[in-house]
């Protein structure tokens, strides 16, 4: 087996000749560049500030723009609307039932809901509810 | 060309170096003296590593820039010269990572590369033995490379190549009887 100690040891790497005189004054002519064109303090904390508040701005115009923020606001409007004040803002408006009925497309579970609320909100003693028939011609 | 060896003869004192550096008024000049210091031992450190003189040139010139980022943070937990050769072994360790990756990218074979440099690089002298065993350090782990070139070239003892590698001196033994043993292996084929 070859030995590793019968190989002399030695560096049989080189340099250029003047190679180490040079090289201090490469390395401190770099750290001088870098230290130049470091950013001060205020210009690197604009460049994440004026994102971030970009970002923030946008974002705050498109949630008071959005579809959604406004079928919100709306939804919290009529909530608050008393169902008197409905029945006068209907009664003025020159709206027909047809005309609503045309705007509203009703399914099933809707119109069977509609029924139950009227019937459920209904307060009419059954001699009321014949004479109004009675005035109507209607017979059950 | 000139062949210099990787000792320094008078060393300045680490403790004056730093004080130096702290100094606002002597920060230029202590830095500068620092690298006159440990240039030589950086560079050559980093060249048995990566073969070639440009690409030892740069990263030695890397080494310095990050040794000038992060010396004001160096607490002295440790020596000087651990700190520093810990950071030119990271960045030889991490340009070895990268070669490795674009070398099989390009389907082709960085320890082979690096070998072909031996023969044909500038700036290589010594005789066939001595290149025939560079190119077997080249087969081992570039981690064993390392140990074994602090070890067998620079004569490090494994307490400092422990610190600087961040491994314990028995896994240092360890992976040093079993790179020599390689070593022979490969100069017996």
């Amino acid at each position: 087996m070859k030995k590793l100690e019968n190989i002399p040891k030695k560096n049989i790497f080189e340099v250029p000749e003047g190679y180490f005189e040079k090289l201090p004054g490469i390395v401190q002519s770099r750290v001088v560049a870098r230290s130049k064109s470091k950013p001060t303090q205020w210009v690197f904390a604009l460049r994440y500030a004026v994102p971030i508040l970009i970002l923030a701005g946008i974002g705050i115009f498109w949630f008071n723009h959005s579809p959604s923020y406004q079928y919100n606001e709306l939804e919290l409007e009529l909530e608050a609307m008393q169902p008197s004040q409905l029945s006068i803002y209907l009664n003025d408006t020159d709206l027909s039932t047809e005309e609503l009925v045309e705007t509203v497309t009703w399914t099933n579970d809707d119109l069977q809901e509609l029924e139950d609320h009227v019937y459920s909100t209904l307060d009419v003693s059954g001699q009321e509810l014949e004479e109004v028939l009675n005035e109507y011609g209607v017979e059950l | 060309m000139s062949k210099v060896s990787t000792q320094q003869s008078h060393p300045l004192e680490d403790k004056e170096l730093l004080e130096k550096i702290r100094n606002p008024e002597t920060q230029n000049y202590g830095f500068n003296l620092l690298v006159r210091e440990y240039q030589q031992r950086v560079y050559w450190h980093v060249r048995k590593m990566v073969i070639d003189h440009d690409d030892a040139d740069d990263l030695t010139q890397e080494v310095f820039i990050k040794i000038h980022k992060a010396i004001h943070n160096f607490r002295e937990d440790a020596q000087l010269f651990t700190w520093i050769y810990r950071i030119a072994t990271n960045e030889c360790l991490t340009f070895l990572t990268k070669k490795r990756r674009w070398s099989i990218l390009r389907l082709e074979d960085a320890s082979k590369e690096l070998s072909t440099k031996l023969d044909s690089a500038p700036h290589v002298s010594g005789d066939d033995v001595q290149k025939k065993l560079q190119k077997v350090l080249l087969k081992l782990p570039d981690k064993q490379r390392l140990v074994f070139n602090m070890k067998y070239f620079d004569d490090m003892p494994y307490e400092a190549i422990s610190e600087i590698t961040n491994t314990s001196v028995g896994a240092l033994k360890a992976s040093f009887h079993h790179a020599v043993k390689k070593i022979e292996d490969f100069l017996e084929e």
